[in-house]
């Protein structure tokens, strides 16, 4: 007894605290950027725990954000050139956004991610973005009086517009990798714009003033063909992809009506992708469906007669049709297979697939894809017509 | 040694062997040319019930030829309800201090004993340690036969038997031990009664003396047996099939066998509606695990795993920590030991003095040592809930374990983290289900399962459900009347 106690003891001494690390030792970085300048690449980091200059004040919980960047061939000596600034260790453990330039992102993203890979100290499930004409570590200094630092302000903005927006999708980590590693898929990231003075934006008093001058915006998804940005997808475009991709759950569109015009609001909406081989030729089904309810009406529009009601849902679907063919349209002018069809057949056909697997993004053009629409029209505001009517 | 049959030989080897203690009262009376001589001790006895009952009844007696002796005389005629025989002086100086009266009669060598006890207590007064706010709120005083009597008055039934054994070769202390016969085993009876009369100890002054002897075998912080003051909760656990030791000259008895749910429990659970009851029960098991595991959490965390802690929150804490000169751990420990010191002192101080610990407590300790940044605030949160979290429990005993078990899950978090903070874990669990009071495993009835048994342990089932007895306890498990029914139909 004594000697296993004796051991113990040893045990816990000698070994010393292993991976003990205090919390304030650490400078902990809640977003990534990457850019490139020159033939280098430029590493930015924003790091949120930096205490008050003057701790006095009450709300010690409020941060000071700072940025710092460093330049190399490699990502890794980037950070390491960063690490030289700092005064305490980089912590990777829990940034969660990364921030691509536009650049970096047409040479391709192979190489600047495949340090977060790699590196065991990150989480995977950080979200990824791009940046649109402007460098992406300015994303990172744009302070907003709504979050208490800039990249916690690009995480829920991406997180709560998924779901309340059909435009955006949020990508994060893991899926981005999925993506990048299985055939027959292609990326699409959504970007981030910054509106107004970028000086201004990384100044306080933006966040002071109630109406700031400078801010981030969620924009368009930018579409890629293997690890590179091709092109960029309008709003429409936009919709449509994430239309088929099934990551729209809610949205909204407006159908010119008559003189007037009626606007429709779905939160229920879904789609279903199937796909069979018909006479050895490749067939994709895209099915639509969900509920939606009409929201604002403006004319002289009689919502009480089913069939006004029934022409209109007909728009709608016609609408929802259109957004989603301007998405294939998109797709096969750039010859990348951003549905992850090619996937699908590779699950369910993969002696077909792996056959047409090397021409597959040339030949997305004759792919025959049949869309079918049948968003359901539940009216059930107060008033059945609208106001300029009931005027009258 | 036995009595001599003269009253001043009686009396001179008295002050003998007690060194003519100042509250010895010797009279000899001549009575019918007989001397009558008695002893008492003014200090345990009253002289009010010695001069208007024994002075009157050997004065006023008459001699009648009905009695074989004089010694039959005066034993037949004293209007005492508790009158005794006995032969030697030990007896005589047992009898003398616990308040009897010794009645010596010429050449006799035998006594005649006699009550005459003053009332040295305070009498039955409200519970302190165990308050309650719906229920009896009698307790247990320092008066021995009291407490009997008050669990007598709840359980009106021949089977309460109550079975005496003397302990302390000096201070001959009764000690009780009361159980309801056709309930409990015998053996365990039994067992209890032979560990008393191993006991090898000069004096019993109080309940503790007692259970520190019956819990000797197996070395843990964590209590094996129940203390309460509650006449109430006493008759309760009798009823389940417990057993209950009394002790003389102390307010608390123990109950036992004890599992570690019953800590869980308070006295009022009787008497509370079974839903609310689950849900303070439900509580403090809660917060038995808060006042447990908390600290050595926060160390395992802030120093070795910051991974699980959510972004946000890990910034925010960051920057608490920002500026604090100490390592998290000495922090916490810093922080848990000034507590306790707190406790220590409050628990011992006059009330006027509370008011002042208050302050210095709450905002010298609290607010200032954050101000001037030696703690961060959320160690003072982390403490704070802590210490309210392990003072929801009734019994001072399950405190001080979990106290202790804290300190130990605080080191095993300091050297090795969540990894450390896991085995400590292990080893408490195994530590616990190690534990046994007379046969009964400590974790019951969640280790071994005994399903039934579990309607009363975390939750509290209504009444109507709670048929039968712990299983654990007893083989006798029906509480109703199995004749009810046949007799009302």
């Amino acid at each position: 007894m004594k000697k296993i106690i004796l051991n113990l003891i040893l045990l816990l001494t000698l070994t010393g605290c292993w991976n003990y690390n205090e919390l304030n030792d650490y400078s902990i970085i809640s977003g990534v950027a990457i850019d490139k300048s020159e033939d280098e690449y430029e590493m930015s980091v924003l790091i949120s725990n930096s205490p008050k200059s003057n701790s006095s004040e009450s709300n010690s919980s409020e941060s000071q954000v700072v940025v710092y960047s460093g330049k190399g061939n490699s990502i890794f000596s980037a950070l390491k050139q960063i690490g030289l600034i700092s005064p305490s260790e980089l912590y990777f453990g829990s940034f969660s956004v990364l921030v691509i330039s536009e650049e970096v992102a047409k040479e391709g993203i192979n190489n600047a991610i495949d340090f977060f890979v790699r590196y065991p100290n990150t989480r995977k499930n950080f979200y990824v973005v791009l940046s649109k004409d402007s460098k992406a570590k300015d994303t990172l200094k744009i302070m907003t009086p709504l979050s208490s630092f800039p990249s916690q302000q690009i995480t829920d903005n991406v997180k709560t517009t998924t779901e309340l927006q059909g435009i955006i999708a949020s990508t994060n980590f893991n899926d981005l990798l999925s993506t990048i590693l299985s055939d027959g898929s292609e990326l699409s990231i959504n970007c981030i714009e910054i509106i107004g003075d970028i000086e201004e934006g990384s100044n306080k008093e933006n966040i002071e003033s109630s109406e700031p001058k400078t801010y981030t915006k969620l924009g368009n998804l930018g579409i890629f063909k293997g690890d590179k940005l091709v092109d960029w997808a309008n709003r429409n475009e936009s919709l449509g992809i994430n239309i088929i991709n099934g990551a729209t759950k809610e949205m909204f569109l407006d159908i010119e009506y008559q003189d007037g015009y009626v606007v429709i609001d779905s939160t229920s909406f879904s789609s279903d992708v199937s796909i069979e081989l018909k006479n050895k030729k490749p067939l994709v089904n895209i099915d639509l469906s969900g509920e939606a309810r009409i929201i604002e009406v403006k004319g002289n529009i009689d919502l009480e007669d089913s069939k006004v009601i029934e022409e209109i849902q007909k728009e709608a679907n016609k609408k929802i049709k259109k957004r989603v063919k301007q998405a294939i349209n998109l797709s096969t002018l750039n010859k990348t297979d951003i549905f992850g069809f090619g996937q699908m057949f590779y699950q369910k056909y993969p002696k077909y697939f792996n056959k047409q697997k090397d021409n597959w993004n040339e030949n997305l053009g004759k792919l025959e894809i049949n869309i079918n629409s049948s968003l359901m029209l539940k009216n059930k505001v107060s008033s059945k017509n609208s106001l300029e009517e009931i005027n009258d | 040694m036995n009595l001599q049959n003269s009253i001043e030989k009686n009396f001179e080897m008295l002050n003998k062997i007690n060194g003519k203690s100042s509250d010895i009262v010797t009279r000899i009376i001549e009575k019918n040319s007989r001397k009558i001589g008695y002893i008492y001790l003014e200090s345990v006895s009253s002289d009010d019930k010695i001069s208007d009952f024994l002075n009157k009844a050997i004065i006023n007696m008459d001699r009648k030829k009905t009695f074989n002796s004089f010694y039959d005389l005066i034993q037949n005629n004293i209007f005492n309800s508790k009158v005794k025989c006995i032969y030697t002086f030990e007896d005589m100086y047992y009898h003398l201090s616990s308040g009897f009266t010794v009645i010596l009669i010429d050449k006799c060598d035998k006594a005649i004993v006699v009550e005459t006890r003053q009332k040295l207590d305070r009498g039955v007064t409200e519970s302190t340690s165990e308050t309650i706010t719906r229920g009896p709120k009698d307790s247990f005083t320092e008066n021995h036969n009291m407490n009997l009597g008050l669990i007598r008055k709840r359980i009106k039934d021949s089977n309460l038997w109550y079975e005496e054994v003397i302990v302390g070769k000096r201070s001959k202390t009764k000690v009780t031990v009361a159980y309801i016969k056709d309930i409990v085993p015998n053996y365990k009876v039994k067992k209890i009664i032979d560990e008393l009369n191993k006991i090898n100890i000069d004096a019993v002054i109080d309940t503790g003396y007692i259970r520190e002897l019956l819990e000797k075998n197996q070395r843990s912080v964590f209590p094996k047996v129940i203390s309460t003051e509650r006449p109430d909760f006493a008759s309760t656990s009798l009823l389940d099939g417990k057993i209950v030791i009394l002790v003389e000259n102390s307010p608390f008895v123990i109950i036992l066998p004890a599992v570690l749910t019953d800590f869980f429990h308070s006295p009022e659970d009787n008497y509370q509606k079974p839903l609310n009851v689950s849900f303070s029960r439900i509580l403090r098991a809660i917060c038995f695990f808060l006042a447990l595991l908390t600290p050595a959490l926060y160390i395992a965390l802030m120093t070795f795993n910051h991974e699980i802690i959510p972004d946000q929150l890990l910034i925010s804490l960051a920057i608490q920590r920002e500026g604090v000169p100490f390592p998290t751990a000495i922090e916490v420990l810093l922080f848990v030991l000034t507590f306790e010191v707190l406790r220590e002192a409050d628990i011992h101080s006059p009330s006027f003095s509370g008011s002042a610990m208050n302050v210095v407590g709450a905002l010298i300790l609290g607010d200032a040592a954050v101000a001037a940044g030696i703690v961060s605030p959320i160690v003072i949160i982390i403490i704070a809930a802590t210490s309210i979290s392990e003072l929801v429990f009734y019994d001072v005993d399950i405190i001080d374990a979990i106290r202790e078990w804290r300190l130990l899950f605080i080191l095993a978090a300091t050297f090795m983290g969540l990894i450390g903070f896991v085995a400590m874990f292990i080893i408490f669990v195994a530590k616990l289900s190690s534990l046994e009071c007379l046969g009964t495993p400590y974790l019951t009835p969640f280790s071994p399962l005994k399903l039934r048994s579990l309607k009363d342990s975390i939750v509290r089932f209504p009444r109507k459900f709670l048929k039968n007895r712990p299983e654990y306890l007893t083989k006798n498990l029906n509480r109703m009347d199995d004749n009810y029914e046949k007799n009302n139909s």
